[in-house]
């Protein structure tokens, strides 16, 4: 007798799942469709990579993500968009036009 | 000696901070004799103009000594210069001799260590790698400063030397 074991894997389980940086965008649509958005992140170190997250992502926590990859100490970190300004960390990356943009890594510095 | 490693320290991250310029609609202009950097950078809340000089004399062993350069008028240190972040705290302007006096007040600038004005008797140079954080190079600072002037709540415009 054969047994033939089929396992289900549900969409919706699979998009909720962190995308990593460094995924390809053909990757990150097969598992996410149009839910997703891609962009480059340069830093003050001549990094300048392209990351691709879901949209409902907070801008803080693909900040963090970013700047961990790039071998920064996070301390709350963000982005300034050229043309929108600095990010606001909580709000989610749909908020902002970055599909295709490239925005800069800052981290939140002390002062006095 | 030392200021040919310095010289070339700032040639490479000079190709950095051209980078950011693309991105940034920035302007840069550098001196490798004098090892002075001038990047000039714009808000985009408001769209003025700001000047950011580097003397990178000594770096980095010691901090660049930065100063904010008169966008209109090329004077070094004049309090129009600077912008004003103090909207909300963890700002980066304080002051020297008064309020038309402001320095850029970090661990990374040098001036702090140098002019006896400023706050900050207490910090060391030699230890200014490690307590300037993140903030250690040239594209790491003009990041730094950009970020004060595109903040809506933090950035208040420029600096009038009285609030």
């Amino acid at each position: 007798m054969t047994w033939v074991l089929i396992v289900v894997v549900q969409k919706s389980s699979l998009s909720h799942r962190p995308i990593c940086p460094h995924v390809s965008e053909k990757e990150a649509d097969v598992d996410a469709g149009e839910s997703t958005v891609t962009f480059t992140v340069k830093s003050g170190r001549g990094d300048a990579e392209e990351f691709t997250f879901q949209k409902g992502t907070k801008v803080g926590e693909a900040a963090e993500e970013v700047a961990d990859a790039y071998g920064y100490d996070p301390d709350d970190p963000t982005f300034v968009h050229p043309d929108e300004g600095e990010l606001d960390r909580n709000k989610p990356l749909a908020r902002y036009h970055l599909d295709g943009n490239t925005v800069n890594l800052v981290n939140e510095e002390q002062g006095v | 000696m030392q200021a040919d490693v310095t010289r070339a320290l700032v040639e490479r991250q000079l190709e950095d901070v051209k980078e950011l310029c693309q991105t940034n609609g920035w302007e840069v202009e550098a001196d490798l004799d004098t090892l002075t950097v001038e990047v000039r950078m714009e808000s985009p809340e408001d769209g003025e103009e700001y000047v950011v000089q580097f003397d990178c004399e000594g770096y980095d062993e010691e901090p660049p000594y930065v100063e904010m350069v008169h966008p209109e008028t090329g004077e070094v240190g004049h309090y129009e210069a600077y912008f004003n972040d103090r909207g909300k705290s963890q700002s980066l302007i304080a002051f020297g001799d008064g309020r038309e006096d402001p320095v850029l007040c970090h661990q990374y600038n040098r001036r702090i260590y140098e002019d006896d004005a400023t706050p900050h008797s207490d910090w060391t140079m030699g230890d200014w790698q490690s307590d300037a954080g993140n903030l250690t190079t040239l594209g790491d600072i003009l990041l730094d400063i950009y970020r004060r002037i595109s903040e809506p709540e933090r950035y208040q415009g420029r600096w009038d030397g009285q609030r």
